[in-house]
């Protein structure tokens, strides 16, 4: 079986449209799963699944982007009314492209 | 007798503070530098200098009786756009740009421009490429695409304006060359002719960067050729870009001569006009006194140095890009007055201020001071103007030292000076990913902590622990490259045009380098470089064994202050 390369693990109220956008914008596999619980929980039980070491976690309030070899702080994070720009952010975190400036604002 | 030398260059200005004692070595109490704080020989340049010698009182407890100078050469510096009057004559032809980080499908569209909105009446005859503006959601748009093709709709291509190209793709048609993030795509002339065209990732344009091809595609008449050549050149090297005709009536007569709109023309020391050949080699110092044309107009020119920027051998898209702007590294020295300036520095020292030496006499004995040397003969001074070649018979100047690398790598990395400033002399690496960084030499290291998510796939500037990001797409290996062209055609070139202008150095001679730009290693290896063939002893200063190649001036001038018996 092939492990994902990004797991998103989203709460009730986080914006999974969004999310899948921006990922297939920039040509990434997202696997996205709902589950209970907090942003920053939930990525870092994310990128323990994920194949690339990256999780994403979101709940009503926030998203968060968690590296499996750094689990103790976001690497990424923004509020839920942008979650296509975070999304297209960590995205490019996966594939190794450069950022935008300014992906949370 | 407490006195400063005090050298003030274009970009630095160095303090020396000594007491000095009949029959005594001076007893060095301080020495330091800051930026200058002015052109080179204004008055302005006094504020710093004033700092400094605030800085030497607090440390020494006392003021410094008398300021030593040397005299002064005011030099100026600028990078020459010379493609700028070339993108004002594209601008009345052609829209053309890069486009789009994430464009979707591959291949190239050509037809009329309309608003996705259009796609709604009877379908027309001709191709055309659907403008989606940001307020069009993408399943909308890709909604409205397939509709109009179901409806007989020739649709070749797509510009969006926000940055959904893959999503349309998706959903409309994944072949089809879609281009996004067109900032300004609700203001292309609708109506106009357009081309689009998407590269597989990894290469670069290939059709609207030939200049036939796009003139057949914009539906160019043979007298346009200009503008599409124009055009291509400005998309070369991209991955996705697209064109579009500027209506005719929108566009003004561009059939003026733009060769004769960019030249830049230089006067002789005989009075004789030449045209600057950008790809010559520049004539020896004194042989220019004026120029005149796009650069504008100067007088009294000591020296004229001009090169191209560098180009990395094997980055043709990045050649191509950088052919396009035409820049043009150009640097002047002018003759320059000093007097109000040794009267605003007098002013600032009980003693007052005197000039004690030429320039060339203080560099050589602040040279000699370096251990091992005994005597320094020929002291090449890299300061951040000129180049100065300082010898017994005085010193030859030559236009372009320093600031102009800094205005070369600020022109190749598409940044300011003070960024530019730093990546000159810094370490750059690119990060691969949040924990790996490549080297300039091609070697990996494992970072602990990850990397900033802006450094992240950026060529960065190594300082000290931190990373700062570059905006520039080049692996540190082409990066380096470039730096080191740089400095090799500015400085080691210099270096090599003031020892031909006095008759050569004889083989097995020491030269010294001082300077702020000798203190960067790279400099001192690409001037030794430059000078193998010569055989010469070539050394970095060690002022004082203490202060590197620097203050080299400064510290001569109160050596010369203690020589002539002056106490």
């Amino acid at each position: 079986m092939t492990a994902d390369p990004v797991v998103a693990l989203l709460a009730d109220g986080a914006p999974a449209s969004a999310l899948a956008a921006g990922f297939e914008e920039e040509g990434v596999p997202l696997s996205v799963r709902h589950a209970p619980g907090e942003a920053a929980a939930l990525a870092r039980e994310a990128a323990g699944q994920a194949a690339l070491g990256l999780g994403i976690g979101g709940d009503e309030a926030r998203l968060v982007l968690i590296l499996a070899a750094a689990p103790g702080r976001p690497y990424l994070e923004a509020p839920v009314t942008r979650g296509r720009s975070f999304a297209q952010a960590a995205a490019r975190v996966a594939a190794r492209r450069p950022l935008r400036l300014r992906y949370d604002s | 007798m407490l006195v400063a030398g005090v050298d003030v260059g274009n970009s630095t200005t160095e303090i020396a503070v000594a007491r000095t004692e009949p029959g005594r070595e001076p007893e060095w109490l301080f020495v330091a530098r800051r930026p200058t704080t002015g052109a080179k020989g204004s008055e302005a340049c006094a504020e710093g200098v004033a700092e400094l010698l605030a800085a030497a009182e607090r440390r020494v407890g006392e003021r410094a009786h008398v300021a030593l100078l040397a005299e002064l050469h005011p030099v100026e510096t600028g990078l020459v756009e010379l493609g700028r009057l070339e993108e004002l004559v594209l601008e009345q032809t052609a829209i053309a740009r890069p486009a789009s980080d994430t464009p979707s499908g591959t291949g190239v569209g050509a037809g009329t421009l309309l608003a996705v909105d259009e796609l709604d009446g009877a379908p027309r005859a001709e191709p055309v490429v659907p403008v989606i503006v940001a307020r069009v959601d993408y399943d909308d748009a890709a909604g409205r695409l397939r509709e109009a093709r179901a409806g007989g709709w020739n649709i070749t291509a797509a510009i969006v304006e926000a940055d959904d190209a893959v999503l349309i793709g998706n959903r409309f048609d994944r072949s089809l060359p879609i281009v996004d993030e067109v900032a300004d795509a609700a203001s292309l002339p609708l109506g106009a002719r357009a081309a689009v065209e998407v590269s597989e990732p990894g290469a670069s344009v290939e059709e609207l960067s030939d200049p036939l091809r796009l003139g057949v595609l914009l539906g160019f008449g043979p007298e346009e050729a200009r503008s599409a050549r124009t055009a291509a050149r400005a998309l070369a090297g991209h991955r996705a870009a697209l064109a579009v005709r500027v209506p005719r009536s929108a566009s003004r007569d561009t059939t003026g001569s733009v060769a004769t709109d960019l030249s830049i023309v230089l006067v002789g020391s005989d009075g004789a006009e030449e045209t600057l050949d950008e790809h010559a080699a520049p004539p020896p110092p004194g042989a220019v006194a004026a120029i005149r044309g796009s650069a504008g107009e100067r007088n009294g020119l000591l020296d004229v140095y001009w090169h191209t920027l560098p180009v990395p051998a094997d980055d043709p898209g990045f050649a191509r890009r950088l052919m396009r702007r035409r820049a043009l590294a150009l640097a002047l020295l002018a003759r320059g007055e000093t007097g109000g300036l040794v009267e605003a520095i007098g002013r600032l020292c009980p003693g007052g201020a005197r000039v004690v030496a030429r320039e060339s006499d203080a560099a050589v004995l602040g040279a000699s001071t370096t251990p091992g040397a005994g005597r320094a003969p020929f002291v090449l001074d890299l300061g951040g103007g000129t180049v100065d070649l300082h010898r017994a018979e005085g010193a030859v100047s030559t236009a372009g030292a320093g600031d102009l690398v800094t205005r070369i790598c600020a022109g190749l990395l598409g940044c300011d000076s003070a960024l530019a400033e730093r990546a000159k002399r810094r370490r750059s690496a690119r990060v691969e990913t949040p924990f790996v960084l490549h080297h300039e030499d091609g070697s990996r290291s494992f970072l602990g902590e990850p990397a900033p998510p802006e450094a992240l796939a950026h060529l960065c500037l190594v300082d000290g622990r931190g990373l700062v990001p570059l905006l520039a797409p080049l692996a540190p290996e082409v990066w380096r490259g470039l730096r080191r062209a740089a400095k090799r055609d500015v400085l080691a070139r210099n270096v090599r045009r003031a020892i031909e202008a006095v008759g050569g150095v004889p083989a097995g001679e020491l030269v010294t380098l001082v300077g702020g730009s000798a203190s960067d290693g790279e400099v001192v290896d690409v001037v030794a470089a430059e000078l193998a063939d010569l055989d010469l002893a070539v050394a970095r200063g060690d002022v004082l064994g203490r202060h590197g190649p620097r203050a080299a001036v400064a510290v001569g001038l109160v050596l010369a202050f203690v020589g002539a018996g002056d106490r």
